[in-house]
């Protein structure tokens, strides 16, 4: 049974990003996060699951003071980096301040799972569906645990462990997301996806890159067929049925709305993703969304959410 | 009367209801329930293109009403717009309609063409004039390895131009160091703080120290002038301002921008390149020249290719626009002198002699 449905359409997401171009231009920049907001606000409006929609409720306010927050703590990183920066070029001290670069560098690789983990917080602590919230329960030092021990492990194998690192980071945040009472979990394995992974690079270059499409769809339906969901002892296997013909024509038409608009066309291709996506995503099993049950909120605020506008990285 | 869904935030479940809008409250009518929402007890609405959603309380859990069409949406507009987010932008636009989405892209074309046309080049312009010469020449410094790429510089050659440049009145206050690089390219350039590089293909397909004089006036006006560091604080300013002002949207904003960006650009440079003629035809008037080579000058070049320009100095005009151009201001010359100089002529036939 199709899980997903999303509603959004070309035409009412572009008035939407003129809107937001427009006041952020006569604003500088300033109504960035309230644009943000309205855009986030959107799509969980227009994604239907069980007939009901979802709602996102963080404020452009919100995001705006956590952008203001995560600027200022990036902002004494960065003026301390350039500081020791200039003073290696200038010679003074050279083995204490390129040490000091090397943990300004350290610091800013620590930044990155607390920007995740506090933007998975935020976002999910604003979601809701039929009134239920849903929250991220994971933990920054849960997150560390995975990611520096998978990258030991990295190291340790010559990269070989960066499959089962990717599988790690996603089943530490998929057993994490909570619907209410909802729960889920990844259980996909590191060898199938070794597989898929050398299956397919071996075949798209063997077809001069037509494969890689289909190698897309098999990454793609290998997350998704991975995920669980429970629910008082019900289960629920989730079933991804994208493919590469699916692949093919979203990414080639996606490729020719923008060019040939002159990037005008973005909403149109961005929906036409969502549409996809969702549309390949099934759910088995008795799980009923009626049974559901609220839970305790945990806050959050959203200087993770600004952390990654701050260092450009962007998770959804 | 409007038919919706509601649940009461405990559980998912989801009860078919009625919902009767009155003048400072909503009473719902389920099967075996009644309640009352005072609009003061309501905490937001959310409206999507086909769907609206209520919202009650502070904090969760949310009771929540959600219809599936936007009547209820537009009567409750009028029974009670202030419980909404009706106040946001995005709505006063919708209510303007069509036309409001028209003047928005319009709007949005005019804010971008006067930052890009008005505020940027004035900024630019600001820094330009203000920059400190040390550090103008610093940079000049840096960038003379594009012309190590090109050629070495010939040392001999170098000390003729340089002794040649001593007696021509530049009207500057730049130390104007000339180098003289070995290229087969047809072509010269300016960098930042007074740094100018001459090509030997250049020098050799010259037949006149007025030539010469032209080119060296033209160098020495995108240096007196501050050219390449407008060009470089120009690119840098678009980069910071779509950054600004794009955030989360700038591929729609930069794909608008990206073209009128790369035109203004280019506009930029044939600008500067003709404030660098003015100036040389300035400085051959001013040394009793003849104004007459600078348009041959320009034969010479146009005839040569100017293919292999580097970045910071960028587009040039047509040449056969500029060469009528320069005609035209030419014969608007009033009065000049033209004095033949025999230590120019000398130094310019040491230049074009092969030396060991």
């Amino acid at each position: 049974m199709n899980l997903l449905t999303y509603k959004g359409d070309g035409g009412s997401l572009f008035k939407l990003y003129i809107v937001n171009i427009l006041l952020s231009v006569i604003t500088l920049g300033i109504y960035y996060p309230w644009a943000k907001a309205k855009l986030l606000a959107y799509h969980y409006s227009e994604t239907e699951m069980h007939g009901s929609r979802f709602a996102f409720l963080g404020t452009g306010k919100e995001m705006f003071i956590g952008f203001l927050k995560a600027i200022l703590i990036f902002g004494v990183w960065y003026f301390l980096f350039v500081y020791f920066l200039f003073q290696v070029q200038s010679g003074n001290n050279v083995g204490f301040h390129t040490l000091m670069i090397f943990v300004m560098y350290i610091v800013f690789l620590m930044i990155i799972p607390l920007a995740i983990v506090g933007s998975l917080k935020y976002r999910f602590s604003r979601t809701t569906w039929r009134g239920i919230h849903m929250k991220y329960t994971g933990t920054v030092k849960s997150m560390y645990k995975v990611i520096l021990l998978g990258f030991l492990y990295t190291v340790l194998t010559l990269g070989i462990y960066s499959i089962w690192l990717m599988i790690d980071i996603r089943k530490e945040i998929t057993k994490n997301i909570k619907l209410g009472t909802l729960e889920f979990s990844f259980e996909g394995r590191g060898s199938k996806l070794l597989g898929i992974f050398l299956f397919g690079y071996l075949l798209s270059i063997i077809t001069l890159g037509i494969y890689s499409f289909q190698w897309m769809a098999n990454m793609h339906n290998f997350y998704i067929n991975g995920m669980r969901a429970r629910i008082e002892g019900e289960r629920g296997d989730f079933k991804g049925t994208t493919t590469g013909l699916g692949f093919f024509k979203l990414l080639i038409g996606n490729f020719f709305i923008v060019l040939l608009t002159l990037g005008l066309g973005t909403p149109y291709a961005l929906v036409r993703s969502l549409k996809y996506y969702t549309s390949s995503l099934e759910l088995s099993g008795n799980i009923n969304f009626d049974e559901i049950k609220q839970v305790e909120i945990n806050e959050a605020d959203a200087t993770g959410e600004g952390f990654l506008d701050a260092i450009d990285l962007d998770i959804v | 009367m409007f038919f919706a869904e509601y649940s009461n935030g405990e559980t998912a479940k989801i009860y078919q209801v009625k919902v009767f809008f009155e003048r400072t409250h909503l009473i719902i009518e389920g099967v075996g329930f009644n309640y009352r929402w005072d609009y003061s007890e309501l905490n937001r609405a959310e409206k999507s293109r086909t769907t609206f959603l209520i919202f009650k309380g502070d904090n969760f859990p949310f009771e929540n009403l959600s219809f599936l069409n936007l009547e209820a949406f537009y009567f409750l507009e009028k029974t009670a717009p202030e419980i909404c987010i009706l106040q946001e932008s995005h709505f006063q636009f919708e209510r303007i309609g069509k036309k409001a989405y028209l003047f928005g892209l319009i709007g949005i074309a005019i804010v971008l063409s006067f930052l890009h046309l008005v505020i940027i080049p004035f900024t630019v312009k600001t820094i330009a004039t203000n920059f400190p010469k040390d550090m103008e020449a610093k940079l000049g410094e840096n960038y003379m390895g594009i012309a190590e790429e090109y050629g070495v510089i010939d040392n001999n050659k170098t000390k003729i131009i340089q002794c040649l440049s001593g007696k021509i009145d530049f009207d500057t206050e730049y130390d104007l160091t000339f180098y003289v690089v070995e290229s087969d390219y047809v072509n010269a350039f300016a960098l930042p703080g007074g740094r100018i590089i001459v090509f030997t293909a250049l020098i050799d397909s010259m037949t006149s120290y007025d030539q010469l004089i032209s080119l060296m006036g033209h160098e020495a006006g995108h240096v007196e002038l501050r050219h390449s560091i407008q060009s470089i604080f120009r690119e840098q300013s678009y980069n910071i301002v779509l950054n600004a002002i794009s955030g989360g949207n700038s591929e729609v904003v930069s794909s608008i921008i990206g073209t009128a960006s790369s035109l203004n650009t280019l506009h930029g440079s044939r600008k500067h390149e003709k404030e660098a003629d003015r100036y040389a035809l300035k400085v051959l008037v001013k040394n009793n020249c003849d104004p007459k080579g600078v348009v041959e000058l320009f034969e010479i070049l146009a005839k040569g290719g100017e293919n292999y320009i580097p970045d910071i100095l960028s587009t040039h005009p047509n040449p056969k626009l500029r060469i009528e151009e320069l005609n035209a201001q030419i014969n608007e010359l009033e009065e000049f002198i033209i004095t033949p100089q025999d230590s120019l002529q000398v130094l310019f036939d040491l230049l074009k002699t092969p030396l060991d």
